[in-house]
């Protein structure tokens, strides 16, 4: 909670630092006094201290103010984005787990072989792709030479396909690569061994018991990568014109909104503390030994 | 022999090193007949726990290359696919390990992995599992077995772990219980209490064990019979009262002697002198040829045989014809 | 598994990526054919040489004022080397005063600058790059200054632990046993402990912002304008891809291979120093 109130200080801070976005939204040549009235509708002549208080007294009776630019509350204004982003981020976890936790699976079974190898170099070349450029590869090989998939925006599936895979391309690289050592060093325990002694098909003893034990990992990681996929799908958001929240942060700076940025950085960081509670809750559920205790923070 | 349930013939495992090829465990030959319990004596390094491994078919193909030939009630257990053996794994011979800690799953509970195997060859509902599991945990002597069932391994001491792997080992009543080295890990009270249960679970389920241990002092509580294994071969193979009162070979008797006993008062303890020699660097004739305080230019030159000395078997020249043979 | 730079291939595929960009970077004035800022609206959006349409005056193309592909290419790798390289040293800087004082101090100093660096943390990176530029403008300095600082919030977390482990040794006991002063222990006889943590770290920092710095630039928040960027090449040519799509191939060809250069030789160089360090880093 504390890194909450902290984020949304600091985001405070630096937009009203930032300068004054009067001088955006008013005529060039308008007079000082008009400047100051606008100021003052806005809540901007205040000092900082006062601006903060203000803020946080309207956030607990639901009201985070109103966008400067769209003239409606920004809160709407965010809601309206949250869903796309939330789509593309959960389609992007999907494509990372489906490629990457059977990759780095059939990567540590199948150690040093040509199997391995060809996943590893593929998972390092996955790991320096930038998300832009995939993003615009597939653009040009799906959708501009092979016409199957349209080039942007949001619609059907098949406008989820590629944005998931460029972002995801990244995060399913790293799980890959992190499921493999992890299952390497489990696959070494000794109750492995017993497993196979009690007569277990291979692949049960890999799935059963090694892959438990070596998922615990690869969840912090993965709990990470979702927060970060939140806002910074910002990069894949432009490129496939995703009406999603990155978008809007990236805009709303350039017209010094400063509510909506407020609005939106703080719902994502709440998404971030939400993740971060739902990877313990994971890690407790898969591994008895760790216990839930009450986060402090 | 003819009621022997386990045979062991020129069991040969030989791996691939950076020097070349090593035989790790090169021609052993041994029996175990039913109802017996033969012990595998040796330091480490012998060979003696990749024997057991062998047997349960535990090697990987690409790593090991395993030749010579194991019948298990007449059946030859290398020539099984793997299929094949993971029917006989678990069901009809059984195996514990050294390490209690590190043997059971820790994200799984007690009661989940003992079910495991017997769901997985005796084909009965989880229900009739979950009882046989019971009784199982009573079987070993662990108090409270339903309330254990539910436990996770970190919440047991040591000694309990070790039986809950001996009720898991033998929850499907296998023919021969292969135990490596299932006391090392323990305390020494602890110990006493685990060889007494293998004992008496010995009687009640009519079963074979090969008890594995580089400890003489179980070797004698629990064995029959004992085979000693030096650089992967059987140096000498006899009943227990005749190794401890006529050990016949060298070794054999460097291992006696290096015990600390509560009779004699020794000013040093005796040393074995020299080191067990890599696999890949092994003497030619006799392996053990080297440390022996009796060698003769013969040891040097042959591999000696198995020889058999009123009843006791002995792989060495001393006990050959051929041992006064001098070219003088 | 501790193999020399000669028996490992990749290791030295790495390193001559690395060598080769920062090649460029340094003479880029020297080997590029053309000047990067000079345009030719006559020979724009010439295909690579060896399309139709091509020729070997600009062998990888010109864009759509015409300039030579090839050289602004070259001169792109001069701002991301300069923000890796400069970025990274700001990195250790930050990172390594700041582990320092929270792992060797803990305590308040320790407690609060944890919760520092969580709230830091929390933000995804991009958005903070994209916050700070907004405040204080665009610019290789404060791209450098914004990159280094965020991973150097990251390095603290891990270099604290590190120095929490390298504390309780015993000749740091004995060192202060004779009245050494904070600085010199930490300086003399911490720091060189956790080198090896330190160096790997940096490596894998310099891919990321490199990776960064390209993100950045392609959505217009990076180096003003005239310099050649390899992201704001791609982001000036998003809007061909339809009618030239070669185009967008070969800027973000350059930012993958430099990052897989650094990667290669990073993961030999950790594989070198310690391989038991593959645990404790990420």
């Amino acid at each position: 909670m504390i890194v909450l109130f902290g984020v949304t200080l600091v985001v405070f801070v630096i937009l009203r630092l930032s300068g004054d976005p009067v001088d955006l939204y008013l005529p060039p040549g308008a007079s000082p006094e008009m400047v100051e009235r606008y100021r003052e509708a806005l809540g901007l002549s205040e000092s900082i201290p006062v601006q903060y208080a203000k803020f946080l007294q309207g956030l607990f009776s639901g009201d985070l103010g109103q966008s400067y630019y769209y003239n409606e509350p920004a809160l709407d204004v965010v809601l309206e984005r949250f869903p796309a982003t939330l789509e593309l981020t959960a389609a992007s976890v999907l494509v990372t787990i489906i490629i990457g936790v059977p990759a780095g699976i059939v990567a540590a079974v199948m150690r040093n072989s040509k199997t391995d190898y060809l996943i590893r170099v593929a998972a390092l070349l996955g790991q320096c792709v930038p998300v832009f450029w995939i993003g615009i590869i597939l653009i040009i090989i799906f959708a501009v030479k092979l016409h199957w998939l349209p080039t942007s925006g949001r619609g059907t599936w098949e406008h989820l396909v590629m944005p998931a895979f460029a972002l995801g391309l990244y995060s399913a690289a790293t799980t890959a690569r992190l499921l493999r050592s992890s299952m390497l060093e489990v696959m070494n325990k000794e109750y492995v061994l017993v497993a196979r002694a009690k007569g277990l098909s291979k692949a049960k003893v890999v799935l059963k018991h090694a892959l438990k034990n070596a998922i615990s990992a690869v969840i912090t990681v993965l709990g990470l990568h979702i927060a970060g996929l939140l806002g910074g799908a910002i990069v894949t958001e432009t490129v496939f014109a995703w009406p999603g929240i990155g978008r809007l942060i990236v805009q709303s700076i350039n017209n010094r909104d400063f509510t909506v940025v407020q609005t939106a950085v703080m719902l994502i960081a709440l998404c971030y503390v939400v993740i971060n509670l739902l990877v313990d809750v994971c890690y407790a559920l898969i591994n008895p030994r760790v216990k839930l205790h009450g986060r402090g923070g | 022999m003819s009621d022997a349930l386990l045979q062991v013939k020129d069991l040969t495992v030989k791996f691939n090193t950076p020097h070349g090829k090593a035989a790790a465990i090169n021609r052993l030959s041994f029996d175990v007949r039913k109802g017996e319990i033969v012990g595998i004596v040796g330091e480490s390094g012998c060979g003696k726990s990749l024997t057991s491994r062998a047997i349960m078919g535990l090697l990987p193909p690409s790593v090991a290359e395993v030749s010579g030939s194991i019948l298990f009630d007449g059946d030859d257990l290398l020539r099984k696919s793997d299929k094949e053996m993971r029917k006989i794994r678990g069901n009809e011979i059984s195996m514990i390990f050294q390490e209690p800690m590190t043997s059971l799953n820790p994200v799984y509970t007690i009661g989940n992995q003992l079910m495991e195997t017997i769901l997985l060859h005796q084909g009965v509902s989880r229900k009739e599992a979950r009882e046989r599991a019971i009784d199982m945990l009573k079987l070993v002597h662990i108090p409270s077995p339903e309330k254990r069932m539910k436990q996770y391994p970190h919440e047991l001491s040591g000694g309990m772990r070790q039986r809950v792997m001996i009720a898991i080992a033998l929850s499907c009543n296998p023919k021969m219980l292969i135990a490596d080295e299932p006391t090392t890990a323990l305390d020494v009270t602890i110990q006493a209490e685990i060889i007494d249960l293998l004992l008496e679970l010995k009687e009640k389920l009519s079963m074979s064990i090969i008890m594995i241990s580089h400890d003489l002092g179980v070797i004698a509580e629990t064995a029959d019979r004992v085979v000693v294994m030096y650089a992967g071969q059987a140096v000498e193979s006899t009943d227990i009262d005749s190794i401890f009162e006529r050990p016949l070979h060298p070794y054999t008797q460097g291992l006696l002697k290096a015990r600390p006993t509560l009779e004699e008062k020794k000013e040093r303890l005796e040393t074995i002198e020299g080191s067990v020699p890599n696999s890949h660097e092994l003497p030619a004739g006799c392996k053990f040829h080297t440390r022996c305080p009796f060698g003769r230019p013969i040891c040097a030159a042959r591999e000696p045989g198995l020889l058999e000395v009123n009843g006791q078997g002995v792989k060495c020249w001393m006990h050959a014809k051929e041992w006064n043979d001098h070219d003088e | 598994m501790r193999r020399s730079l000669r028996t490992s291939a990749t290791g030295t595929v790495g390193l001559v990526i690395v060598l080769a960009v920062l090649f460029c970077a340094i003479t880029a004035d020297w080997i590029s054919p053309y000047d990067p800022l000079e345009q030719n609206i006559e020979r724009k959006l010439q295909p690579p040489a060896w399309l139709k349409g091509g020729s070997w005056d600009h062998p990888l193309g010109t864009d759509q004022l015409g300039r030579d592909i090839l050289s602004r290419i070259i001169h792109g790798s001069r701002v991301s080397m300069l923000i890796s390289v400069a970025g990274t040293a700001v990195a250790i800087a930050v990172g390594v005063l700041l582990g320092s004082v929270s792992g060797y101090y803990g305590g308040k100093a320790d407690a609060v600058i944890m919760r520092f660096v969580d709230v830091i943390l929390s933000f995804p990176f991009i958005l903070l790059a994209i916050f700070v530029v907004a405040v204080i403008g665009p610019g290789i300095l404060n791209i450098i200054l914004i990159a280094g600082f965020t991973s150097g919030v990251n390095m603290a977390r891990i270099i604290r632990g590190e120095i929490l482990g390298v504390k309780e040794m015993e000749y740091i006991e004995a060192i202060r046993s004779v009245g050494a002063r904070d600085g010199t222990i930490i300086l003399k006889h911490i720091l060189p402990n956790i080198f090896n943590v330190l160096i790997v770290m940096a490596t894998l920092e310099m891919a990321q912002l490199i990776l960064v710095e390209s993100s950045l630039s392609f959505l217009g928040l990076g180096v003003p304008a005239e310099v050649p960027t390899w992201g704001k090449m791609l982001s000036e040519f998003r809007t061909l891809i339809l009618s030239d799509p070669w185009i967008a191939v070969f800027p973000g060809l350059a930012i993958t291979l430099t990052v897989l250069g650094i990667n290669l030789f990073g993961d030999w160089l950790r594989d070198y120093l310690d391989p038991k360090l593959n645990q404790t880093i990420k």
